[in-house]
């Protein structure tokens, strides 16, 4: 069996299943590879998930889609990272985790110069990035005349889950050769050396090379059939439900450019803003609280946040989930993508960039014989398990940093034995460091250093760093100030010419970017 | 351009000097941007973004064509005959080595002359067209020449006026962004100007209508027409990587 794999089996149509085949129908020729695509026509899709990273742009680039399009068919919204409020102590502070780097961060750590006091008594973020401000005053990250995904604020997207699949599956049929078939899977077919051979459906046999498993949280394929073992992570991240509802816009119906994220007594609410609605949820804990008792701190988010109806006029729906991944992700000639290979909840929206990842990962290494799949399975494997371990490390410090104390939720996830080695180890070096480059040790680091600035330092972490005895300490701080008037400089020329966020979408939409 | 390499063109000093009619990286044409003039806006506008960039010793931002996404490049450059890929190219490229220079007679009058770097890549002894003809007249191109350069000349106080206004109204805003190409690679576009859509929908009545008479409004809409090409800027370079 050493023939040249040459048919990719999908099995999956929510948002990882079209997002793969998108990524891969643009990577291949039809006429070498072919891509399928079965999807249930009974079991829906989750239909959450509407929040990205920035590297949303660059995949839809290169699924080949215009933003504009984008933007119009999924309702979708630039974000330009997550507002946190309530996580320190409960008291309505907040913190901005931006997707802008710190300015000049390439050349210079500026955190050494905010935490020494050299920068003024302004929040970390404001100090170092002129994005604060435009996200507090709620205007887009790029004008009119900036071309589609170029950007001058960096910026990902919220979107609406349901039509973005929608629209992938539209333009990957219709565009890059994917086959579409309406079907339900009911049993696999192995051969001899325990790859899968086919899969049996409603509509026959579906047979192929390599099957990529974006069934969801069943995880048909992995889960299922070859019964790899999930790794729990509960005993880190406790949270396993969420309460999700879709919210019109009240009288208000400005569209915020960032995520909101706000922790509660037992938990937090996400509060994403599309074009006509917003997407609201509470993820909770359902060994510290049930779904009755997070109702009351939903009802009162919606209430508070300008929704005219409380959560009773609203049919919240109750997600339950199992916060873990798979000990492998890609097993004889199965990848897991999505869901199916494991998930935690969504606080820094990282799942999708998991499936991106993947998805690229797969299209680069695709293996050119079925020896060859074995090695590429092996990098695979070794590159997200080290992803997953990056990611649940970087959830978990927004917990450890937290000082509330006004339930068990909170005091536990601050319990050492609930913290990673690799993180506990990280923030006693932190207390001496501010992170930079140093720490990204790998190349494929998720999280970039600086977003364990932005959250280590708008959750008070103190990093003691004595005396700087290094000789250009001076031309350092020289250049530090000048960066910082620069932020200065660019906050309020962007105040001044960035257009607001839905006039903008509008516009956009309506005559396209650069125009 | 430093005033030392111009010459006052003449039919003696340069009889038998030819001007390469092509454009290429080697004869000099690899230019970020060029300058652009009112008058031209019209025309310019479905090929080039026309954006503003505040330059050394002027008042107000002077309006450019932009032709490169960084420092000496210019997209427009290809391999063709002409050597650039487009019908309509703007007349600070066109007019080459060609400049109007003051000049003052005996009697104290000052008047316009037609200077040359003589030193420009784009001028020789071999090959390329002959400024002037055997019986020591103008030939055609340099005739040619010399329109462009009246034409430069008339627009130029009028251009001036133009982005003295545009800058008083508030109506420039800067346009900094970062983009990624094909193959990945981020690059930043920092320093330009372009026009405030949301500030020109503001403007009141009597302003539009001043703008207009003083001629400013059309090549205030070209500019702004113009901003989709940067788009082709992107396409451009993408086709190059
Ligand atoms: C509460 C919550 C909030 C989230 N927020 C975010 C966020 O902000 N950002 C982010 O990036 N991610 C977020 N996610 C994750 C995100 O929703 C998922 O990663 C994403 O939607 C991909 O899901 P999926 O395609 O893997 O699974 P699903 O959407 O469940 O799709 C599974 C597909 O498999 C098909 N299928 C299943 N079994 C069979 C069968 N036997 N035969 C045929 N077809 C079958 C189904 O029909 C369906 O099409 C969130 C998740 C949850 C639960």
């Amino acid at each position: 069996m050493n023939a040249s794999p040459h048919h990719i089996v999908i099995l999956g149509g929510g948002t990882a299943g079209w997002l793969v085949a998108g990524v891969l129908g643009a990577e291949f020729d039809t006429s070498s590879i072919k891509v399928t695509l079965i999807e249930s026509p009974t079991t829906p899709a989750i239909g959450v998930g509407e929040g990205t990273w920035p590297s949303m742009k660059s995949t839809l680039l290169k699924i080949g889609l215009s933003e504009r399009m984008f933007l119009e068919e999924c309702s979708a919204a630039l974000k330009q990272g997550t507002h946190f409020k309530n996580w320190l102590h409960g008291k309505g502070e907040t913190y901005y985790h931006p997707f802008t780097l710190p300015h000049g961060f390439g050349e210079i750590n500026l955190a050494d110069h905010w935490i020494r006091g050299h920068l003024g008594d302004q929040s970390f973020a404001s100090s170092v990035t002129p994005q604060f401000a435009v996200c507090e005053a709620g205007l887009a990250p790029k004008q009119l005349s900036v071309p589609e995904y170029a950007y001058t604020l960096n910026y990902g997207y919220h979107l609406d889950a349901g039509k973005f699949a929608a629209m992938l599956s539209a333009h990957a049929v219709n565009n890059l050769g994917v086959e579409h078939v309406l079907a339900d899977v009911t049993a696999v077919t192995s051969r001899e050396n325990g790859d899968i051979e086919a899969l049996v459906t409603d509509k026959g046999p579906i047979a192929g090379d390599l099957f990529i498993d974006c069934s969801g949280f069943r995880s048909v394929l992995l889960g299922e059939h070859y019964n790899v073992p999930f790794v729990s992570q509960r005993h880190v991240l406790f949270n396993d439900s969420a309460l999700a509802v879709q919210v019109p816009y009240g009288s208000d119906s400005k569209i915020a450019t960032t995520t909101k994220s706000t922790a509660h007594e037992a938990g937090w609410i996400w509060d994403i803003g599309l074009q006509h609605r917003r997407g609201v949820g509470a993820v909770f804990s359902s060994a510290h609280a049930s779904a009755e008792a997070i109702e009351p701190q939903l009802d009162t988010y919606l209430k508070e946040s300008g929704s005219a109806s409380g959560l009773s006029e609203f049919e919240p729906r109750l997600i339950r989930f199992d916060p873990g991944y798979r000990a492998s992700f890609w097993h004889k000639n199965c990848v897991a993508v999505g869901l199916s290979a494991g998930f935690i909840e969504p606080l820094e929206a990282s799942a999708l960039v998991l499936v991106e990842l993947s998805a690229r990962s797969i299209a680069q290494q695709f293996p050119k014989t079925r020896q060859q799949m074995g090695t590429v399975a092996q990098r695979f494997n070794a590159e997200f398990l080290q992803r997953w371990e990056q990611i649940i490390e970087f959830l978990k410090l927004h917990y450890v940093l937290s000082q509330r104390d006004d339930s068990a939720y909170w005091i536990e996830h601050r319990q050492a034995a609930s913290v990673p080695t690799a993180l506990t180890e990280k923030l006693a070096d932190w207390c001496h460091r501010c992170p930079w480059h140093l720490d990204e040790r790998r190349v494929d680091e998720m999280f970039p250093s600086a977003s364990y600035q932005y959250v280590l330092y708008g959750m008070n972490f103190k990093s003691e760093l004595g005396k700087d005895s290094r000789r250009h300490s001076e031309a350092s701080l020289a250049r530090a100030h000048a960066l910082k008037a620069e932020v200065d400089a660019q906050s309020s020329r962007y105040l001044q010419h960035l257009p607001c966020h839905r006039s903008l979408l509008d516009k956009a939409i309506a005559h396209g970017f650069a125009g | 351009m430093t005033q030392e390499h111009l010459a006052k063109l003449n039919s003696i000093d340069h009889a038998s000097l030819r001007i390469a009619r092509k454009y290429s990286e080697g004869l000099g044409d690899n230019q970020m941007t060029c300058l652009v003039f009112t008058t031209e806006m019209r025309t310019l506008q479905g090929t080039y973004p026309l954006l503003m960039q505040q330059i050394e010793g002027h008042p107000a931002p002077l309006p450019l064509a932009l032709l490169g996404l960084e420092k000496s490049e210019n997209l427009f450059l290809d391999e063709s005959d002409l050597g650039w890929r487009t019908e309509t190219i703007p007349l600070m490229m066109q007019k080459g080595p060609f400049y109007i220079a003051k000049e003052q007679d005996s009697t104290g009058v000052t008047r316009n002359i037609i200077a040359l770097d003589e030193r420009h890549p784009k001028l020789g002894l071999e090959s390329g067209e002959r400024l002037f003809s055997d019986a020591g007249g103008y030939g055609d191109h340099l005739e040619r020449i010399i329109g462009l350069l009246e034409t430069i000349e008339a627009s130029h106080p009028h251009t001036l006026e133009f982005s003295t206004m545009l800058d008083a109204l508030d109506l420039i805003t800067p346009l900094d962004f970062k983009f990624t190409l094909n193959d990945g690679s981020a690059h930043t576009l920092t320093g330009f100007l372009g026009i405030d859509e949301e500030r020109l929908q503001r403007l009141s009545e009597d302003t539009l209508s001043s703008l207009h008479q003083k001629g400013f409004l059309l090549p205030l809409f070209m500019m702004l027409a113009s901003q989709s090409q940067v788009s082709r800027l992107l396409a451009l370079k993408n086709d190059k990587v």
